[in-house]
């Protein structure tokens, strides 16, 4: 659940992108940070290693503005998705309000994917917090490339709690804030 | 100086009102506490948190003072999860949002470290800089206090004193828990998806 600051008049919902190494989640964060108002949003912070790929996470504060008298933010947090980083993907995770699955659509991938989708469940059930409250939405991502599988094969393999799925291309920004809108929508319509 | 989460430079814009003061942690359940896992990873689990005006002043007001005797720059009362609560300086301001989900991570990383060494924990991180230290310590499961203090401000001194407020400290935190939380406006749902719809639409 989100933390709200009466004091303030603020609050903050944690939104993490979750998914296989290289799917496309600091992709999706590069594009929002780069096309969205400079005044909604912060600093994007990467832990990278020297070849760019996430090491820790990235994070991005996103600022709705003012919704009924309260500052309304979402924090974008994505994990490292190379298999070994699990320890710190936990910890990622801890406090989240919203998930956005990045699966990626090639047809090469589909081992990487379904090992992510449950390790994703893996760590979320050993949080042990209420999923019922949880936002989530499967991105079926790299949608512009060959060899890809259908939606519907992926939404049968991935999906299993049939959440919304959306399609995309975060290298061209195509489907990237229409996910990021669901996924907010739904944290605000679980959590609110 | 006392700064609310609003007031950070990171595109957010001033958000103080300076009344009401109520900070809540909705948490389904809202009994969960720190559990060891199988392995003996330790998992941070969320519970219900609610700070009234009493509570909420009286930490700004600790803060004021843990600032004064320490000497120290900047402080911040932050959630384990990233979320700034409270802070106080002086002139210096550091991008708090950010600050508070870079030190949360890095202190739940130093958490793991303590279990994987067969420590029950490690109750504080510290980074030392030419100009200026980073001293993060535990207050309860779910909040971290965060001080900066430069090189003319002696170690031992920060952490006597920032042990001391830690004390005062978790006995606000850990008391009974305020039942009468406040429950969201029922149209802000519907006025959040306004402005996403706002936000978005040029994008």
């Amino acid at each position: 659940m989100p933390l709200i600051n009466f004091a303030a008049r603020e609050i903050n919902y944690k939104i993490v992108y979750y998914g296989c190494g290289l799917c496309g989640k600091t992709t999706n964060l590069q594009y929002i940070h780069r096309k969205i108002n400079p005044d909604a949003r912060g600093k994007l912070v990467s832990i990278a290693t020297e070849e760019e790929r996430t090491l820790y996470f990235d994070f991005l504060p996103l600022t709705l503005g003012t919704v009924k008298g309260m500052q309304t933010r979402f924090h974008l947090y994505t994990v490292p998705g190379q298999s070994y980083y699990n320890a710190s993907r936990k910890l990622v995770l801890q406090g989240v309000d919203g998930v956005i699955f990045v699966a990626d659509s090639q047809i090469t991938r589909l081992d990487e994917n379904v090992e992510s989708y449950l390790n994703l469940w893996d760590n979320l059930l050993g949080q042990g917090d209420d999923l019922s409250k949880l936002g989530f939405v499967t991105q079926m991502n790299k949608r512009d490339l060959s060899d890809v599988f259908s939606v519907e094969d992926m939404n049968e393999l991935l999906n299993h709690t049939e959440s919304p799925v959306t399609e995309s291309s975060a290298i061209t920004g195509e489907g990237v804030f229409e996910t990021l809108k669901v996924v907010c929508k739904q944290v605000i319509a679980k959590t609110g | 100086m006392f700064c609310r989460p609003g007031d950070d430079n990171g595109g957010a814009g001033a958000a103080w009102y300076g009344h009401g003061l109520v900070y809540t942690s909705l948490a389904a359940g809202a009994q969960g506490r720190s559990r060891y896992g199988s392995g003996g990873a330790r998992v941070t689990r969320r519970k219900g948190l609610v700070i009234n005006d009493r509570q909420l002043d009286r930490c700004d007001a600790l803060l004021l003072k843990l600032k004064e005797v320490s000497g120290s720059s900047f402080l911040a009362l932050i959630s384990t999860s990233g979320q700034p609560i409270t802070t106080a300086s002086d002139s210096y301001h550091p991008e708090t949002l950010s600050l508070a989900s870079l030190a949360a991570s890095s202190f739940a990383a130093t958490q793991q470290l303590a279990s994987i060494l067969d420590e029950h924990e490690f109750t504080l991180l510290f980074h030392e800089g030419k100009a200026l230290n980073l001293h993060v310590a535990q207050v309860t499961d779910q909040v971290l206090l965060l001080v900066t203090f430069g090189r003319e401000t002696q170690v031992g001194k920060v952490r006597l004193y920032t042990q001391r407020a830690i004390e005062v400290l978790r006995q606000l935190f850990e008391g009974p828990e305020d039942e009468s939380m406040p429950a969201m406006d029922a149209d802000f749902e519907s006025a959040a998806g306004d402005a996403m719809d706002d936000l978005f639409k040029d994008v």
